[in-house]
């Protein structure tokens, strides 16, 4: 019956899309972070184009938002949104160097 | 009697105090995600004027998040206004036919069984009767 906690969770359009706006939020924090920790002594200034940045946030940010379109929109799971589409970013990051 | 009290009907171990810390905490953990990503951003505008483009993308997703989540927040509110009217309902029709059980049982029939069903008939019409009261006294301007 409804009793189960299980068959509460439901996708919407409201949770993809603040789903999908955490992750790429995370996205951004894994990008962003090694420029706060250097600066201001930059070492490299070798970055993707504005709007490389913002495709890429977004495209990845998809399939987090996918995982977690059923999750309620509170900042608890939010946060895990966040730390998803840093997981993934940080995966990109390691699979590419 | 509080609804956290009933195990039935609150699922969550943990107390509502403790789940407001922890809300609390994550949304401020958000909050500072989100002026992370913003400062960067800011550092990196430094030297690419595209970047401001980012910059009031994020701004943007950033109020898009929050106005989400305080619409979802009123909404689970509003939601659990409407359980705590409802369960308040059963409680009363509970406590109203096992007050009648007990004078019925009083006055020589037997004691209604809670894991009955006929137990959940008396419930039920008991639900229909307030129901009926409440609706009677609408009607009355």
């Amino acid at each position: 019956m409804s009793n189960d906690p299980q068959v509460e969770l439901g996708e919407s359009l409201p949770r993809f899309v603040s789903h999908w706006i955490a992750a790429a939020f995370g996205y951004l924090l894994m990008v962003l972070l090694p420029l706060i920790a250097q600066w201001p002594r930059i070492a490299d200034a070798s970055w993707p184009q504005w709007w490389a940045l913002l495709l890429f946030a977004g495209v990845t940010s998809l399939v987090a938002a996918v995982v977690n379109a059923n999750l309620p929109v509170t900042s608890r799971e939010l946060i895990k949104s966040v730390a998803l589409g840093f997981a993934l970013k940080a995966t990109i990051v390691a699979l590419s160097v | 009697m509080d609804v956290s009290d009933s195990p039935t009907l609150a699922r969550s171990r943990w107390s509502k105090r403790t789940g407001r810390l922890i809300e609390g905490a994550c949304f401020l953990l958000l909050l500072v995600v989100i002026g992370t990503v913003i400062y960067g951003l800011m550092l990196r505008a430094l030297w690419a004027d595209g970047y401001y483009v980012v910059i009031a993308a994020a701004g943007m997703g950033a109020v898009v998040m929050l106005l989400s989540l305080a619409q979802q927040a009123i909404a689970a509110r509003d939601a659990a206004t409407w359980r705590a009217m409802a369960e308040w309902q059963i409680r009363a029709a509970r406590n109203r036919i096992m007050t009648g059980a007990a004078s019925a049982s009083g006055s020589g029939k037997e004691a209604l069984d809670p894991d009955s069903p006929s137990y959940y008939e008396h419930l039920v019409e008991a639900l229909l009767d307030h129901v009926q009261r409440d609706e009677g006294e609408g009607a009355r301007p």
